[in-house]
């Protein structure tokens, strides 16, 4: 790919779910994402806790830290003033994600006298735009050519607390003594090819950039040749060689102005899917996408949004969703603030590229079935509410409640649901070994809400479950208890117990001491042939499956 | 207009030669020309037979229907002692080809197991109609109304459902849905007590044992039941027995032979 590349600025704060959850750099706290940190304070960073590691290492090293969950919304949500200040200084930014942010650096590098002087004018633009969330929080500011290096220099930039620049025409050199992890660390190429690479030997960028491009592509396919582009300082250039014909530009004018975001991300989703369908008939993908939204009040936000992987349909429509709420809570009172409902949304593709990297198999992709499933559940989720129509995640637990969660069918790429229902962040899917658990069958009835009941041995007297985990007696029968505490238990009818398994004792989270829970596992036939999960904890018995 | 109307409604097209004068008008009304051909279209098309129609079960649960599967647009009721598992059992082989589940108001429902059973857990959807309300006398009409439209358009996209029926469900309503279900060709499989609704066939489990738990001792491992389904659209009762979760067959002459639970010896237990 020829041609000169495009001097990018990019602009990083590597911490900044942390700040968007509204912890201060100097509190010890961190956010986690399928029992791994994403993000921590700085004060958490001094302690030891850094990105990747488990819920219980972050513990260890720092027993007093604060963990909070990921929410990808509202760091879109909170990112918002520090667009808006970036946005100060080029209209044509990119954002990659809350806290990335990349733009051209051409122009306004000659407005401020040079590269340096750009760098810290935004460095301070920054630094008060975040100044009211909290002071403190590490910025990286890279100048180089190219987007990938430009990421690069950023991420160093960090490290070294000073903007990182690389003169122009250097990002080759500047790449090529850096490990090639790099490579995963921006997301641009997938791990078991990283791995890959290593194991072959091409520990640095410059390894892999000195192969030929043609042997590249020979061993490793279209994904090697990007990571070999990449590494040599070429960045990828779609926008010079293929310009999306102004058609391609999808618009919607709401006659009746909307002001529910949930219609308007509606309107959304058939414009992406519209879109999206039409790029991959002509086996291409959208890596920049602009999104305008316009209310009746000719008010505007638009917006410009980059993801080097391609951006499929339901990724447009998050981006839609993330602009929307950014816009919608910004403070009362400030300039461009949104006062009436959305007229207009409009999605243009900037950049396309040539659909080289997701190739699906003969029988993969989505089905008729699916399309028509994921068209239902939108039209569901519009006639109840987001919360009502979910789907199951994969959680893990040693109690039948605790092992799948639900969440919002919104919130998920369908085309990705089978690596969340399996083979979740924990690594060990439901197939792996969860120790403790019960074995096979499953109870097919869950409560989420368990029952309590009484359990009596022969002679009538309650059955109790020792510390140490030991019966004091045979469990013979057990009644139902309904109504609650306060106005007395009403007791059902007695129920034999033919036969019984347990107790399994489990002593879960004894380091958390809220969420500590200490119980024991029944298993009871009656006589009729029913089973149930029973538990004992706390002194009391409670039903929690049944085997129907 | 008038020319269009007239075209559904007369077999022999009208005097069009009358209104000759109005070609254009009548070109303009090109919609009600495709609305016919569609009218046509549905009564020329092949009539496709039960079998055709049928969504794939399990092997082990052919036997149970004549026409092989599950024919769409049939409302199916789960009873009995092992319900849940039966009717999880029934639609597995339906989600795993591609087909999508929809569960609606069934909160309980224990996705271990149906993983177990063979039911991709990546095409089931919740649905929960109650929208995290306590049930009240006075919103128990509203509940049940919105079962219903939730029912009519999740029979767009899912191909297969396992619903409660809301007891308030007024039965002009059900009709409705029913309709519904046989317009798309959805197979709705019913747990608990169907009410108004009129189910096309009746999947009873009865006669279970349990084998693997005794006193004190293993854990449940696997049970028999016999599944018989009887109903209006059913010809004759058909009855299997089942091990379940392994699927398996078991033939009357072993497990009448087999003891009933709970009166093994725990001795030759610890030897098997």
């Amino acid at each position: 790919m020829g041609g000169p590349l495009t001097r990018m600025v990019t602009v990083w704060l590597p911490d900044w779910p942390a700040v968007a959850a509204g912890f201060r750099p100097e509190q010890l706290a961190a956010v986690m994402h399928a029992n791994r940190v994403v993000a921590r304070t700085a004060a958490a960073a001094a302690e030891g806790v850094v990105i990747g590691q488990r819920r219980r290492q972050a513990q260890r090293r720092c027993p007093d830290i604060v963990l909070t969950d990921h929410d990808v919304a509202r760091d879109a949500r909170e990112f918002e003033p520090v667009v808006r200040a970036v946005a100060e200084f080029s209209p044509r930014l990119d954002v990659v994600e809350a806290g990335w942010v990349s733009l051209a650096a051409r122009g306004p590098s000659r407005y401020f006298g040079g590269d340096a002087e750009l760098s810290n004018v935004l460095l301070e633009a920054i630094g008060s735009a975040v100044g009211a969330t909290g002071a403190g929080v590490s910025v990286g500011v890279g100048v180089a050519d190219g987007r990938f290096a430009s990421g690069v220099a950023a991420r160093l930039s960090v490290r070294r607390c000073s903007p990182v620049l690389v003169e122009a025409g250097g990002s080759a050199a500047f790449c090529a003594p850096l490990p090639i992890g790099w490579l995963q660390t921006l997301g641009e190429s997938d791990p078991e090819m990283i791995d890959l690479f290593i194991r072959l030997g091409l520990r640095r960028l410059g390894d892999l950039a000195a192969l030929t491009t043609s042997d590249v592509l020979g061993r490793f396919g279209h994904p090697g040749v990007h990571a070999h582009r990449l590494a040599s300082g070429t960045d990828y250039r779609p926008s010079s060689t293929t310009d999306p014909s102004p058609e391609r530009r999808l618009d919607h004018v709401l006659d009746d102005p909307v002001a529910q975001a949930e219609a308007v991300v509606f309107v959304a989703k058939q414009l992406a899917d519209e879109l999206a369908q039409a790029l991959s008939a002509e086996g291409r993908v959208c890596t920049r996408l602009v999104v305008q939204l316009e209310t009746e009040h000719s008010e505007r936000s638009e917006r410009s949004w980059f993801r080097s992987a391609g951006l499929n349909a339901a990724a447009m429509v998050e981006r839609v969703r993330w602009q929307l709420d950014a816009w919608i809570n910004l403070p009362r009172g400030s300039d461009q603030e949104i006062t009436g409902g959305i007229a207009l949304i409009r999605l243009t593709p900037d950049e396309v590229r040539a659909d080289v990297g997701s190739q699906l198999g003969l029988w993969g992709g989505q089905s008729e079935a699916d399309r028509q499933a994921a068209r239902s559940i939108a039209r569901l989720t519009m006639l109840t509410s987001g919360e009502a129509v979910t789907v199951p995640v994969w959680n893990g637990g040693r109690l039948p409640a605790d092992r799948y969660r639900w969440v919002s069918a919104s919130m998920v790429d369908l085309d990705q649901r089978q690596r969340a229902t399996s083979a979740a962040g924990t690594g060990s899917g439901p197939v792996g070994p969860w120790p403790g658990s019960l074995p096979s069958p499953s109870p097919a009835t869950v409560f989420a809400e368990p029952h309590p009941v009484e359990v009596f041995d022969e002679t009538g007297q309650p059955v109790k479950v020792s510390g140490r985990g030991a019966v004091s007696a045979s469990p013979a029968r057990f009644r139902l208890l309904t109504g609650d505490e306060a106005s007395g238990w009403r007791r059902g009818r007695l129920r034999q117990v033919i036969a019984w398994a347990g107790p399994w004792p489990i002593e879960e989270r004894w380091w958390e001491p809220e969420r500590h829970r200490r119980l024991a596992r029944f298993q009871m036939v009656t006589d009729d042939q029913r089973s149930y999960l029973v538990i004992a904890e706390h002194q009391r018995w409670w039903i929690s499956a049944l085997y129907d | 207009m008038d020319v269009a109307v007239r075209d559904i409604n007369d077999d022999v097209p009208g005097d069009i030669a009358g209104e000759r004068g109005n070609d254009v008008a009548a070109l303009v009304q090109a919609p009600p020309l495709t609305s016919v051909l569609a009218a046509l279209g549905d009564r020329v098309a092949p009539v496709l037979m039960a079998r055709e129609r049928a969504l794939p079960v399990a092997g082990h649960v052919t036997r149970l229907f004549s026409e092989g599967g599950l024919v769409r647009g049939r409302v199916l009721s789960c009873r009995g002692m092992a319900a849940t598992s039966a009717s999880l059992d029934l639609v597995a082989a339906a989600v795993a080809a591609g087909s999508w589940l929809a569960v609606i108001d069934v909160p309980t429902l224990g996705l271990d197991a149906a993983s177990e059973l063979g039911v991709p857990l990546e095409r089931i959807v919740a649905i929960d109609t109650s929208l995290g309300e306590k049930a009240t006398e006075a919103n128990v009409a509203e509940r049940a109304a919105r079962w219903a439209d939730v029912v009519a358009a999740a029979a767009d996209g899912f191909e297969v459902m396992l619903t409660r029926v809301p007891a308030e469900v007024r039965a002009s309503t059900v009709r409705k849905v029913a309709a519904r279900l046989q317009q798309r060709g959805v197979v709705m499989l019913v747990l608990g007590d169907p009410g108004p609704l009129v189910c096309d066939g009746v999947i009873d489990t009865t006669e279970q044992v349990w084998s693997g738990v005794g006193a004190g001792w293993g854990h449940l491992q696997q049970r028999t039941i016999e599944m018989s389904v009887s109903g209006r659209r059913v010809p004759g009762r058909r009855c299997i027995s089942l091990a379940l979760p392994f699927g398996a067959e078991v033939t009357p002459s072993k497990r009448d032979a087999e003891d009933v639970v709970g009166n093994w010896p725990p001795l030759l237990s610890a030897v098997s």
